[in-house]
């Protein structure tokens, strides 16, 4: 059995921006694979690439083909005329036996301490709550890979610590093939097993770290020095 | 104290709407006093008299019922057709440019020349049907089309992602996404249908129907009675309008949760 996902020499062009060209990349299974760059350099476009929304011109992404996604989007992206609970009720089915749904969204919401949220509608939920269930509904499907794109995004800094821990503590107990694409270093350092460094137009990678899992660093305790690190060589890009 | 400014202006409202209603029946009376020798614009009081008359008698419910009736069969059909073409037409734009040229004709055909042709093919009692769903289907199969298109793209996004079953897809996202469509073509498929269906009863005459009687008290130089059909006719619409925007809000209402 494999141990790594691969995309391989992809391509794609955007009118006539070339975002990537033949661009590698190998996620491990069971871990967490940050990708850092800066805004606007294409990360968006690699998870899009990858959940299969958008398909490359050029290359391969065959490991990714018949897996299935949970997708935290920058966005809740959450039905606004279904409660938080039939928010998650909606992805589950077909993909849970039916008996089973019901405890898989009270255990999620419990997770992200939304349990007394349940029957709100997004538009009575702050920004940070609907982000919350956006996260229960991508743990609570049973996919292969998740994907979180910047998630913590526009969130105020209490929000995001709080947040953060919560979904650390869940991948610490639970630890799954994740792709988190942020910009920021700390939140690399918090969560990646691995750490991709991206530079922009065509995206190629300029740094990589490795962290022993899964108890790296929390929000309390970052680990400074792989920040610093991080630091040092986005500063270095030209 | 949130609800206070939109309070005023819902009041200013009905005071203006109350008002529009006075300056109407003053200009009506100020005609038919000038125009009393000859009888040709009755006075507000006559006609509601005769309204009244109309409006309680027996034999107008068979009329009334009859126009109804051919409204709500043009109607359903309009619309379970629209429906299905105009979620087709969202998902496939082929669909939509093979449908074009229909909706050409439909939209851009007077009236009254469907009227003639269809009098020449088919019983006077369907005419009006047929012209009630000529009316109707155009309108409604644009409005849940330009729904469709406008179904937010990043939830089709998420539900793609998580791979939501086609009818899913349908009843939780799609048909949520276009109800505001659905209900606003619909109500002004009704507002067209009805004037249609009455025109089709006027020419085609059927043994039953609002249009059938106006076309008799036009024949007989009852301008009262015509009038009131008419205002028995805006009536009509008027209640559909309520019933549809009463349903609309029943289907919105997690938006006041």
């Amino acid at each position: 059995m494999e141990k790594s996902l691969i995309i391989n020499g992809i391509s794609k062009s955007f009118k006539e921006v070339k975002v990537f060209n033949r661009f590698s990349l190998s996620f491990p299974k069971g871990k967490t694979t940050c990708v850092l760059g800066p805004s606007g350099c294409g990360k968006t476009t690699l998870l899009r690439i990858i959940a299969g929304i958008i398909l490359p011109d050029k290359g391969n992404i065959d490991d990714f083909q018949n897996k299935t996604f949970s997708f935290v989007f920058q966005e809740d992206r959450l039905l606004p005329w279904l409660t938080a609970a039939e928010n998650i009720g909606l992805v589950l089915k077909n993909k849970l036996p039916n008996d089973t749904i019901n405890d898989a969204i009270d255990e999620h919401l419990k997770l992200v301490k939304m349990q007394d949220y349940a029957h709100y509608y997004p538009h009575q939920l702050s920004g940070g709550m609907r982000q919350r269930i956006s996260f229960a509904r991508a743990f609570s499907f049973p996919s292969d890979v998740i994907l979180l794109d910047e998630p913590f995004k526009g969130l105020d800094h209490l929000l995001k610590q709080q947040l953060m821990e919560n979904v650390h503590a869940i991948l610490s107990d639970d630890p799954r093939t994740v792709i988190y694409v942020t910009h920021d270093p700390e939140e690399a350092a918090i969560f990646g097993n691995k750490i991709f460094l991206l530079s922009e137009k065509p995206v190629k990678v300029i740094g990589e770290f490795e962290q022993n899992g899964p108890s790296h660093s929390t929000g309390h305790f970052i680990n400074q020095e792989l920040v610093n690190r991080i630091k040092e060589k986005l500063l270095i890009v030209p | 104290m949130a609800g206070y400014p939109m309070k005023t202006f819902t009041t200013k409202n009905s005071v203006l709407f109350i008002a529009g209603i006075a300056v109407l029946l003053i200009v009506w009376k100020i005609i038919s006093v000038a125009t009393a020798s000859n009888n040709l614009v009755p006075s507000p009081e006559d006609t509601l008299f005769t309204f009244l008359q109309i409006a309680f008698s027996k034999s107008s419910m068979a009329d009334l019922f009859s126009t109804v009736l051919r409204g709500l069969a043009g109607f359903l059909i309009a619309f379970v057709l629209a429906f299905i073409t105009g979620i087709l037409s969202g998902w496939r734009t082929g669909i939509h440019a093979f449908l074009k040229p229909l909706l050409i004709v439909l939209r851009s055909t007077p009236v009254v020349a469907f009227i003639l042709l269809l009098l020449i093919w088919f019983e006077t009692d369907r005419v009006p049907v047929i012209i009630a769903f000529i009316t109707m289907f155009p309108i409604l199969y644009t409005n849940i089309t330009r729904g469709m298109q406008e179904v937010d793209t990043s939830f089709k996004e998420m539900i793609q992602v998580y791979g939501l079953s086609r009818m899913d897809k349908l009843r939780s996202v799609y048909l949520p996404s276009i109800s505001a469509f659905v209900f606003s073509g619909a109500s002004t498929a009704l507002g067209f249908g009805w004037r249609a269906i009455i025109i089709g009863e006027v020419l085609s005459q059927p043994v039953y129907g609002i249009g059938s009687r106006m076309r008799e008290a036009y024949g007989y130089f009852e301008v009262q009675e015509v009038i009131s059909w008419a205002i028995l006719a805006v009536l009509l619409s008027f209640v559909f309008d309520i019933l549809l925007s009463g349903l609309e809000k029943y289907t919105v209402a997690w938006k006041r949760a």
